[in-house]
């Protein structure tokens, strides 16, 4: 059966451009990439035969998809910097002022950290995928994407525990 | 998980931009024979093997009617020879009536 593309996207386009989003910290290169990975697996539906997960799948298509990207565009590297150490509309916006502001603080902290434990941080407690999960999508060992993520989520707690105590 | 990574974790991230998704089905190249072909290609694979089985089997009961038809005379052949035993019956009759034929009267 042909792949549909509109479903493929409904139930795993926003989850992949958030992710790419916040590694990237740049909407029109997170644009790129995810329509750069769907169009390839619509176009080529056997790259998702056999993949238990797809969600997994295609956020493992996106990691190296915007790595490669990066990589082209390493001339252009110090602007991509900048670009991720300012405040990104990252979240939702929020009608209570106390979560907006900690949201924004939070995008701020998120691109305060490497950008290889974002992704780990990224991966454990928005997609949920266990760390031998997040091992596969980024060709890493399990222990090296543990000790990235309890190193990020500390970095975190030390960075928002203000806003984060005002809000308990 | 404790209750900070929790926190965190009900954050939700903003949607992707509305003219993403018809942006991505705009690309998305039209359906092709492939599409029709791609899902069961053992299936396919399979028939295709079936019908080279099949044509090897028939294949020498074809050539055998082939060769047998090749010995049995060609149908245009009869009306020629009923024509040509007619012809032979109509000189046959004639020669009779010529011999049978009454002295012509005194």
């Amino acid at each position: 059966m042909r792949l549909d593309p509109g479903q493929l996207y409904d139930d795993h386009g926003a989850a992949v451009f958030a992710f790419v989003l916040n590694l990237t910290r740049r909407e029109s290169e997170a644009r790129d990439v995810v329509q750069d990975i769907f169009l390839k697996v619509v176009e080529r539906p056997a790259l998702l035969r056999g993949v238990r997960e797809p969600r997994a799948f295609l956020l493992r298509l996106a990691h190296r998809a915007a790595i490669d990207r990066h990589r082209r565009q390493s001339t252009r590297a110090a602007a991509h910097e900048r670009a991720a150490a300012e405040p990104l509309p990252l979240f939702a916006a929020s009608a209570d002022p106390d979560e907006a502001a900690f949201r924004t603080a939070l995008a701020a902290a998120l691109a305060d950290l490497p950008a290889e434990q974002r992704t780990v941080v990224h991966l454990k407690l928005w997609e949920h995928l266990t760390f031998a999960e997040i091992a596969t999508a980024l060709d890493i060992p399990a222990n090296t994407a543990a000790s990235r993520y309890r190193y990020g989520v500390d970095k975190l707690q030390t960075l928002l525990r203000p806003l984060y105590e005002e809000l308990r | 998980m404790n209750d900070f990574e929790r926190h965190l974790a009900a954050q939700p991230f903003r949607t992707p931009p509305a003219d993403l998704r018809a942006a991505i089905l705009a690309a998305t190249p039209a359906a092709s024979w492939r599409d029709w072909l791609w899902p069961s290609p053992l299936a396919w694979a399979a028939l295709a093997l079936i019908w080279v089985a099949l044509y090897a089997v028939e294949a020498p009961a074809r050539n055998a009617a082939r060769a047998s038809a090749a010995l049995r005379p060609d149908d245009r052949e009869i009306p020629r020879q009923a024509v040509l035993a007619f012809a032979l019956d109509r000189d046959r009759l004639l020669a009779e009536i010529a011999r049978n034929r009454l002295p012509p009267a005194p």
